[in-house]
Parts: structure tokens; sequence; C-alpha cells
């Protein structure tokens, strides 16, 4: 009995290390697809692939005690209706606990940027742990992922207030 | 940060007044008497220099290191997001050290034979320089862990930190330039290179 007990474990345990394998996707990286996340945002909503599919995006990854992203969120409030009017959705996502820092709510910085934070193309949201692990594997800080209307990467960046020029080129395809 | 370098300035103030009455002088009377002695003849050209070699670049470069911080690169677009706090701190260290080495440089050549205590203050003097702008150390602890998984992990930690307590690095960056000044006009008053001119002024 004993025997028999060892012999089913060993491909039971080999099973569940192969499903962890399969259930954390590969990390983020330029040149390939983006992650087909589903993202939670803000007011209990949540952000589908299927919602993303066929648009343009920029993946943005902040904190919210990071001074640039909050400039940066200041930065793309002035340039949210020329991104609507291209249909580019900026998805702009906490890492999850925040990368460890202290810092108001993301509901607080949404708020802070006033009226442009409603904009229908301007999802905020929170990342999970899983998520936070594959777009930003560095634990970089204000890092951002361009992603073309195929759902693949293009390009990426850090602190977009700073680099608003790679993400105009994005938009009008230059 | 304006509320950082104005607490800076009162500390050190307070201090060196307190200092200067102890040792039964004038904090104003001495500091101004150690400028004058650093930019009048013959040691006006090298200090003049000084201020223009260092000081002009050092006070550029804080202007746009300072608040790079939160426009999230070392580029002259920071600029736009310079707050008068900055700009303070950015002129008392960019132009507070070359007059710090100035004095000290004075007071080196007219005390040689105290050249220790005037190399202290030279050292004093260049401290803050070490200390320049918070941004560059989050972005050396991201480079440094490029090679180490494990300081990656804590890199978002480490820059949380830092961007919390930027205004009390940057205080204490301002503090350290204005001991210098302090340490420096004191080492003067000291010597007799200081009673000379002030002796001569008097008359």
């Amino acid at each position: 009995m004993k025997r028999l007990l060892q012999l089913l474990a060993v491909p039971a345990l080999l099973a569940l290390v192969a499903q962890a394998a399969a259930a954390a996707p590969a990390p983020i990286a330029v040149g390939k697809p983006a992650p087909q996340f589903t993202y939670q945002l803000l007011g209990g909503r949540t952000l589908t692939p299927a919602q993303l599919h066929g648009h343009k995006y920029i993946l943005w990854v902040m904190g919210t005690w990071c001074p640039s992203c909050r400039t940066g969120s200041q930065i793309a409030a002035q340039h949210i209706t020329e991104l609507e009017r291209a249909h580019v959705a900026l998805v702009e996502m906490e890492a999850y606990e925040n990368l460890g820092g202290n810092g108001p709510t993301l509901a607080s910085v949404k708020r802070s940027i006033g009226k442009p934070a409603q904009a229908q193309n301007w999802y905020w949201g929170i990342l999970n742990q899983v998520q936070t692990a594959t777009i930003d594997p560095k634990s970089d800080m204000d890092i951002f992922y361009l992603v073309d209307a195929h759902g693949k990467v293009v390009s990426q960046g850090m602190a977009p207030g700073a680099h608003w020029g790679q993400i105009d080129a994005f938009i009008h395809d230059r | 940060m304006l509320i950082a370098d104005l607490a800076a300035i009162v500390v050190v103030l307070l201090w060196a007044t307190f200092a200067a009455r102890r040792a039964g002088q004038s904090a104003g009377v001495l500091a101004a008497a150690a400028m004058k002695l650093a930019f009048t003849p013959p040691a006006v050209l090298r200090s003049a220099l000084l201020m223009l070699l260092i000081g002009v670049p050092l006070t550029a470069f804080y202007l746009v290191a300072l608040p790079a911080e939160r426009f999230g690169a070392l580029a002259w677009g920071a600029l736009q997001f310079l707050t008068p706090g900055d700009a303070i701190a950015a002129v008392l260290i960019g132009l507070g050290v070359p007059v710090s080495i100035a004095i000290n440089l004075t007071t080196r050549k007219a005390r040689a034979a105290q050249a220790t205590l005037t190399f202290g203050g030279v050292i004093a003097a260049l401290l803050p320089s070490s200390l320049c702008c918070t941004t560059l150390i989050p972005s050396a602890l991201a480079t440094l862990g490029a090679s180490a998984p494990v300081v990656m992990h804590l890199s978002g930690r480490f820059q949380g930190f830092f961007a919390q307590y930027a205004a009390a690095f940057i205080g204490v960056a301002v503090a350290a330039v204005l001991l210098s000044l302090w340490l420096a006009a004191s080492n003067l008053a000291a010597g007799c290179a200081l009673s000379l001119v002030t002796t001569k002024d008097d008359r």
C-alpha cells in the first residue's frame, strides 16, 4: 500500500510542478505578445483582453508614492484627448503592494488629476502579484510598454512624462 | 522642500551664532570678513575662477537634478518642475561649495602652519557633493540590481524610501554646505589673517 502511494505521489508532484510552471506567464518582452491578463480596475470593474483586442494601448506600471509617476499622470492628462482621437488606451496600473513603498491610494491620485482622468480610454487599476511579476519582473518603477493593435509589445520605456515623444511617435506610427 | 531648506538654514545659523558667541565673536561679522578676504586681491581671481568653473556648472546641475526626481529623467525638461525650494537648495549647494573652497584656500595660503584644519574644511566643503541628489541614488541601486535579482526585487522599496525622504536628504545637503562655510569662516577667524584684515578695515 505504502509503495503504491509512493508511486502515485511522484507523478502527482510532477503534474503540480508542471501546472505551476504553465500558470506563471513568461515575463513581458519587446517583440513578444503582451500578457493576456484581466486587470482589476478601480470601482470594481475589470479590463479584459477582449476589450483591448484590436486597440493600441500603453501599459504603464506605477506607484502612488513615485513622484515621476504622478507627474507622468499630469502630463498624460494633457494628452488624453489626443490619445482618445487616435484610439489609443492608457492602462495605468499600480504595482502590487505599491512595490513596498508607502503612498496615497490610487483613487486619490486619480482624483487629483481631475476630469481628464475620467476619460473612456484611461483605465486605472491595481496589478496582482502574478501580473506585477510578469509585467515588471525587475521591480522597476514608472515603466511603460507600448502595445500595438495586434497585441504585440513594440517598445518600452521609463517615465512616460519625461519621454512623451516616444509615446507620440507610437500614436502617430512614426 | 522649502521647509527642509529653511530648517537647514535656521539650524546652521543658530549653531553658528551660538558657537561664535562662545568664542566672543559675532557670526555675521566673522562670515562677512571671511568673504571679504576671499573675494578681494590677491585671492579674488582664484575665487572668481572657482565660482565660474565649479559654482556655475554645479548650480546648473542641481537646478536640473533636483526636480528630475519629479520629472523622471535628468534632462532640461525637468526645469519646468523646478520649485522655489529646489531653486534655493540648488543655489545654496551649487554656489556654497566653491565659496567654501575659496575661503579654505585663502585660509591655507594665510595659515600654512594649520593646513590640517584647513584640509578638514575642504573635505567638509566637498562632502555635500556625495549627497548631490536623490534621483541618482535609486538609479544607482537599479543599475547595481541589474545583476542581482534580490536587489532588483527591493529596488522599488528603496526608491520609495528615497522618494519619501527626498526633502530631508536635500535639507541635510544644504546644512552640510552651510556648515562647511561656517567651518571655513571660523578657521579664518582662528588665525591672524582675519584679524589683520579687520584691523586694516577698522582704520
